[in-house]
Formats: structure tokens, C-alpha cells, sequence
């Protein structure tokens, strides 16, 4: 029943202590009937490498809004490539301007929300990447 | 302690074999908790601190050599089946590094208050050699009954705003656990910490007439780590179990 839904992990990295936006996303998907793993504040990208192997997600959503993205994304796309967790999906959002969007994809993220996006939109992209 | 890649793997396998075990759709769980694992669960209100003793307890436990693995519950909502996992956020994140195997668990469509198939979730923790498992309730309420059968040592963080003794009589955990630990010393609650334990003074007093055992009550901090040390002594005592 609901113990199979897909388990995601909503991530903070570097120097960014705004989570209003993962606030507002961990609940929407909690309602659309996800289980939603919360980091915290402040880790570093090979910490949240260990959280998402220790918690078994399909997906990590990384919410930034430090303007640091192309670094501290870099980073992290590198520490999941590096530890053949490249299964896992990287999806990013918060104040990415357009013309990053593909350099991070680039960088190995799979799928870039610009503040714009409707939460929708993200469910229906995680119910795309979803396995059984 | 190990290289951090090789912990990696071992968690990496740890948690897959976990997540296959949720997914047995055969509720029926192994009789008994492994024998090797020391169990311990922690009990109490949403905000108490069980989080943040369990971090300070686990860090305590690693600096001993001791292999540690923690379960956090929370519970799945019961209209959209989903679960917001956040207690991960009260740990300290160098705890995986360190070796310590933390595991979010949602109570899913169990009729209950504790994951499906916890036993064997267990079983494979002792296989894994991990000696204590810490684990945290979904808060107080109908939980501590089904957690008491698990673990060898209930921990329970009440609150300290109420506003008589009575309250403790009526609750059933106070019943069940072994140790009361009075959280939030450092936020200067003299006032509110000296009628805690005026009321807990007067109900241990009045259980332990009445039945002989009654839980140990430990003060302290959960932030600052007053008192770990006395619940550390108390959980890794050999022979502890009631």
C-alpha cells in the first residue's frame, strides 16, 4: 500500500539558512503521499551523500538560495558520480537563474525548478522517475 | 574506526536490505528482538528532546567504540499515505561518518505505531554487528505499550508544564519505563523543574510502596549534556533488563 511510495530527500547545502521553500515543498509532497526525509540546515555535499545512501532514496531535491549553486551542485553531482550513487536523481530549485540551468544539468543534475515552477510540476516529475 | 567509503558500502547494502524488508506485504514479524542488541526506546511529547538525546547518547556510545544504529518514527498521514521525515535535523550530521547507521521509518499502513516487520529490521542490525539501537517513538501517546516488548530500556521525556502530580499517575508510560529523564535544564525552568520533581518525588514514591520497582527519574539537558552520563550508565549497565 503506501509503505512502497518513493522516498526523497530534501536537502540544504553550504551557507544558505532560508527553508522556507523546502518547508513548503517537504509539505507538498507529504500530501501528494511521499515519504519526505528532511536534512537540515547547513551539510555538506558528502553529507548529504550519506544521508541519501543511509535513507535508501530515489531522489534528492536540493533547495538553494545562496547563489553559490554552481559550485556547492558541482560538488555534490561529483561525490554521487564518484560513489556510484548515480541512481539516485538530483533534482534542484530556488533562485537559479536561466541561463544556469544548463550548466546544472549539465553537471549531472536531472532536472532543474526555477522559482516559477508549479509544485505540480514536481510531483509529476518525481511520479515519472518513480520505481516500484 | 573504518575508512568512511567502506562505511558507505556497508551502508549502502544496509539500507537496501532494510527497504526490501518494509516491503514484505507479510505482516508476520520474527517472535523476538535479536538477542545480541542492546534496545533502547525513547518516549515522550513532540518537542520533548528525544532527538537531541539520542544524538548526544549516540555520540557518547561511539566515543566508547561502540556500534551504534538509530531509528527514527514518524508517523504516515492517514488521508494521503505520506510522511515528513524530519528528525534526522536534531542529529549531529558527522554521526555516519563516525559509523552510525541512521534509518527515518514511517509507520506506513501498519495498524500501529511502529514500522512493519521491526524485528527483522533488528535481526539484520545484529547480523550487521551493531550493539546498540536507539530508537525513537513517534511521541507519547498509544506507542509506548507496542515499544516497551521491543527494547530493554524505555526512555521517557515528559513535560514538565503540568499541573499536578496527577498527571503522572494517569499516564501509562510512567508506568511502563524505566527511566524519567526531566529535559531542558539549560532554559532556566527552576520554577517549573522544582514542581516536576516535587510531583515526581511524590509519584515514585507512591509506586515504588505499591509495587516495589519504579522508574529512575534523571534531571538534566539534552542540549548541553547534563545528566548523558547518568543514562549512559544506566543503559550500558549488563543485566539491565526488566
Amino acid at each position: 500500500m503506501h509503505d512502497n511510495r518513493m522516498r526523497v530527500l530534501v536537502a540544504k547545502i553550504g551557507l544558505d539558512g532560508h527553508d522556507r521553500g523546502a518547508k513548503i515543498l517537504m509539505s507538498y509532497l507529504k500530501d501528494a503521499g511521499f515519504h519526505v526525509i528532511y536534512s537540515g540546515l547547513r551539510n555538506t555535499p558528502f553529507q548529504v551523500l550519506e544521508t541519501a545512501t543511509q535513507e535508501d532514496v530515489q531522489a534528492v531535491g536540493v533547495s538553494i538560495l545562496s547563489g553559490s549553486h554552481l559550485e556547492l551542485i558541482g560538488q555534490l553531482c561529483a561525490e554521487f558520480k564518484n560513489n556510484s550513487a548515480s541512481e539516485i536523481k538530483i533534482f534542484v530549485g530556488g533562485i537559479i537563474p536561466e541561463a544556469d540551468i544548463e550548466h546544472l544539468l549539465a553537471l549531472g543534475v536531472d532536472r532543474v525548478f526555477s522559482s516559477e515552477t508549479s509544485l505540480a510540476d514536481v510531483i509529476d516529475w518525481l511520479k515519472l522517475i518513480e520505481r516500484p | 574506526m573504518k575508512p568512511v567509503k567502506n562505511q558507505l558500502t556497508d551502508h549502502y547494502h544496509l539500507a537496501k536490505h532494510i527497504s526490501t524488508i518494509l516491503k514484505i506485504a507479510d505482516q508476520s514479524d520474527l517472535d523476538r528482538s535479536p538477542e545480541s542488541l542492546r534496545l533502547i526506546g525513547f518516549t515522550g511529547n513532540s518537542g520533548a528532546g528525544k532527538s537531541t538525546l539520542i544524538g548526544k547518547i549516540a555520540n557518547e556510545l561511539v566515543s566508547k567504540n561502540i556500534k551504534v544504529a538509530i531509528l527514527l518514527i514518524d508517523p504516515t498521514s492517514v488521508d494521503t499515505g505520506g510522511t515528513l521525515l524530519g528528525d534526522r535535523i536534531r542529529l549531529d550530521p558527522l554521526l555516519p561518518s563516525k559509523g552510525v547507521y541512521i534509518r527515518s521509518l514511517s509507520t506506513g499502513s501498519n495498524q500501529g505505531n511502529l514500522p512493519r516487520n521491526l524485528n527483522r529490521i533488528l535481526a539484520v542490525l545484529a547480523e550487521n554487528k551493531f550493539e546498540f539501537v536507539l530508537i525513537e517513538t513517534i511521541g507519547i501517546g498509544q506507542a509506548e505499550a507496542e515499544i516497551r516488548s521491543y527494547v530493554d530500556t524505555l526512555i521517557v521525556l515528559p513535560a514538565i508544564d503540568v499541573g499536578d502530580s496527577l498527571q503522572y499517575y494517569k499516564t501509562n508510560v510512567f508506568e511502563l519505563c524505566d527511566v524519567i529523564f526531566v529535559n531542558k535544564s539549560d532554559l532556566r525552568l527552576e520554577a517549573l523543574h522544582s514542581h516536576t520533581k516535587r510531583y515526581l518525588e511524590e509519584f515514585i514514591s507512591v509506586k515504588t510502596w505499591i509495587s516495589r520497582i519504579a522508574p529512575q527519574v534523571v534531571f538534566g539537558s539534552a542540549k548541553t549534556g547534563e545528566g548523558v552520563e547518568e543514562l549512559i550508565s544506566i543503559i550500558t549497565r549488563v543485566g539491565s533488563e526488566s
